[in-house]
């Protein structure tokens, strides 16, 4: 079955808003692709909002605690996702553009030698050459343009949105 | 105490023109005809930095991009501004990277610089503004990463502690030498190049660095430029904002109600 994968970010253990949001959309495109949906949830504590991610539409939590992941860790914190999504090897994996967000997604996707768009404001899957692809939009160039990017050569690959 | 830095720099169009960048339908790709190009804008303030540990702590200041033989200009301004020596990384097969390929192949280009303490870059550039580069570049060069920084507190020989910007506050980091860390403009006020600075820059060494360092480490052909880069432009549209006002009078009650009904209409709310 396919599967899409969420990161879900937490400040001092709650949810933060676009975790959420980015859940919708993957929501969204598990309709369409008829996938499952993980999420990634690192901190301390964090009981409380693996069940709100179950109450919006997760199927699955991968669930990661430990007293010095209270804060974000960069090394860290990178090489935890980057394990778990080389076990799972989802079809697309949203990460939350926020400052962490994007600092963690880099060097996940550096570590998995995937692809990695950062600030998209819409995502669709649209059939080319008979194949589902993730169709990214993301504002350009001082935002005068908008740039639709697909993923080429791979199957998967990660956004930040 | 003595540092061995590099700054990573990338010449870019200026933003101040990017009103004249047009969407070529036929060819797919951006029409950059008339628009000058420049060192991206914060590169400037990761050179700085450099320059201030530089002259504070004592060390080597090296300047690295990669980019098409006119990005020469940007390594020559950054020598100007006070860098030791620079390094270009231009080769056609690094043409179409994207911000994966990119980092691999300045990771190969730094490496042959020899040994490291940190390396220094501009948090995004303002084509892309992606910021992917930093943490993927640290990535390939095995050491740790810090973005978004607005100030270095401490720098040690063995590590470095700086203040990280994150939604609604900053955190204290402190991260293992070598290293890379990306910084905001806030950081400091960069210099402007004296012409002391300009009579020596032509004194200082750049090196032409092509395909051949990648390959001394061991990164195959295929993982450079347009065949190494997983993501891929499908198409480019010139976004259009249009304004449209509208005056709604009346009671307060019946303002808001047609507010709201209004706002449903658009699918704002």
């Amino acid at each position: 079955m396919r599967e899409i994968v969420v990161y879900a970010e937490q400040k001092g253990g709650r949810l933060i808003e676009v975790s959420l949001e980015v859940l919708a959309k993957a929501v969204d495109l598990s309709r369409v692709l008829n996938a499952t949906i993980s999420t990634i949830l690192i901190g301390n504590t964090c009981g409380r909002a693996a069940d709100e991610l179950i109450h919006h539409g997760a199927d699955r939590i991968f669930l990661v605690e430990d007293k010095r992941l209270s804060l974000y860790q960069s090394t860290a914190t990178a090489k935890v996702v980057a394990d778990i999504l080389s076990e799972r090897l989802p079809e697309i994996v949203l990460i939350g553009g926020t400052s962490v967000g994007m600092d963690m997604a880099a060097r996940v996707a550096a570590k998995l030698s995937t692809g990695l768009t950062a600030h998209c404001v819409d995502l669709s899957i649209e059939t080319i050459n008979g194949r589902d692809e993730l169709v990214q939009v993301v504002p350009g160039w001082g935002k005068r343009m908008l740039v639709k990017i697909v993923f080429i050569t791979l199957t998967r690959g990660e956004n930040h949105v | 105490m003595s540092f061995h830095i590099v700054v990573n720099i990338k010449q870019v169009p200026d933003p101040d023109h990017f009103g004249r960048l047009s969407v070529d339908y036929l060819t797919g790709s951006i029409s950059r005809a008339g628009v000058p190009l420049v060192t991206n804008p914060v590169d400037r303030h990761a050179l700085e930095e450099a320059l201030r540990i530089k002259e504070k702590l004592g060390g080597v200041v090296s300047v690295i991009t990669m980019g098409p033989h006119q990005a020469r200009k940007a390594i020559e301004d950054a020598l100007a501004m006070g860098a030791d020596r620079g390094a270009i990384l231009c080769d056609p097969l690094f043409a179409g990277s994207d911000t994966l390929a990119t980092a691999r192949i300045l990771s190969a280009g730094i490496r042959s610089f020899g040994d490291i303490d940190l390396v220094i870059c501009g948090n995004e550039t303002v084509d892309s503004a992606t910021g992917q580069v930093p943490p993927q570049l640290a990535e390939f060069l095995n050491v740790a990463h810090v973005t978004h920084v607005r100030r270095i507190e401490v720098l040690s020989a063995e590590s470095i502690i700086v203040e990280r910007v994150v939604e609604g506050g900053f955190l204290r980091v402190e991260a293992r030498l070598p290293a890379v860390i990306s910084v905001l403009k806030s950081i400091n006020t960069f210099r402007l190049p004296s012409v002391m600075g300009i009579m020596e820059a032509s004194e200082k060494e750049i090196r032409e660095l092509d395909a051949s360092v990648c390959k001394k480490i061991g990164i195959c052909d295929d993982e450079l430029g347009l065949q190494g880069s997983p993501t891929g432009v499908l198409a480019v549209i010139e976004s259009t904002t249009k304004r449209n006002a509208s005056m709604i009078t009346g009671e307060p009650e019946g303002v808001a109600k047609q507010l709201v009904a209004q706002l449903r209409e658009l699918q704002v709310i």
